[in-house]
């Protein structure tokens, strides 16, 4: 049956998990940044504040990107499993959108963090 | 090597290959980074029944062979993946023994498959810093409970598979 070496390490796996799940939530925040890098290479860098719908051309073909009030998705995509049309609507700076296909990676960088207002010198 | 040995490794090696395929093929709504890992019940067979390297062989191959029947892209996350697993596993094994049932070694063995590709993602895709702690706690998580349900099958299995000849 399960030992007790077993206990203690799924108990150790979980407290870890918590412990990020904390971590992470202190940063959580949102976007202003939209990057796409295309095969590797930086493509397109613009902010997130103006509407907009765009085409960017890929290996397979045309990937079609949306941004809707400061949120971001994949509209279309020649790949075969749709699996950046399904991630949906990203906003928060960790997010991303990654087509491996068609080499089309989508991140969302920067952010405005929501406790702190400015700051003077 | 004597035959028993070789026919019972390819076997496992042959059924890996098929769960890891099938697992794939279920109609399932689930992202494609978040699975069972029903295959490393055969690399654990391997570890229980013979040893350390026997399982680093059969992890392997399997996803070598899956890799190729399967998404030859994906070989990229698997196949390091399935070598790491497998050695965390084997030396854990020699390590505590009986102290760590196949189930702990199950889990280690899910979590460290699902780090080891976070961290290919993160040298790859050049994820930030930031998603991969954000990730790894739902990884973690999905490891454990992938890995306790992939040991319960191999206890089982490694139960009712007669021992080899010596």
């Amino acid at each position: 049956m399960i030992t007790r070496w077993d206990k203690l390490l799924i108990i150790c796996l979980i407290a870890i998990a918590l412990i990020c799940i904390c971590i992470s939530a202190r940063l959580d925040k949102d976007a202003d940044t939209l990057i796409i890098k295309i095969g590797g290479k930086e493509a397109i860098r613009m902010p997130l504040s103006n509407d907009r719908e765009f085409d960017v051309q890929g290996p397979l073909g045309i990937t079609r990107i949306k941004i809707k009030n400061r949120y971001v998705r994949v509209m279309d995509s020649p790949c075969k499993r749709k699996i950046c049309v399904e991630t949906g609507w990203i906003r928060k700076s960790h997010q991303h959108i990654i087509c491996v296909p068609n080499q089309v990676f989508i991140y969302l960088e920067g952010g405005r963090d929501e406790k702190i207002d400015g700051i003077t010198e | 090597m004597n035959t028993q040995k070789m026919v019972r490794l390819s076997l496992l090696v042959a059924l890996g290959t098929v769960l890891s395929i099938l697992e794939n093929q279920l109609p399932i709504a689930r992202p494609p980074w978040l699975r069972l890992g029903l295959a490393n019940i055969m690399t654990l067979v391997a570890l229980v029944m013979y040893d350390t390297k026997a399982a680093v062989t059969v992890a392997c191959l399997r996803s070598l062979l899956a890799g190729i029947f399967g998404s030859l892209p994906m070989l990229a996350f698997s196949f390091p993946a399935a070598i790491t697993s497998s050695l965390i596993m084997g030396i854990l094994y020699r390590i505590f023994g009986k102290r760590l049932s196949i189930i702990g070694l199950s889990v280690s063995g899910a979590v460290v498959h699902n780090m080891t590709q976070l961290l290919i993602a993160f040298l790859i895709l050049k994820l930030n810093s930031y998603s991969i702690l954000a990730l790894s706690p739902l990884l973690l998580i999905a490891g454990v409970i992938a890995g306790v349900i992939t040991g319960l099958i191999a206890r089982y299995m490694v139960k009712i598979i007669p021992d080899p000849e010596k």
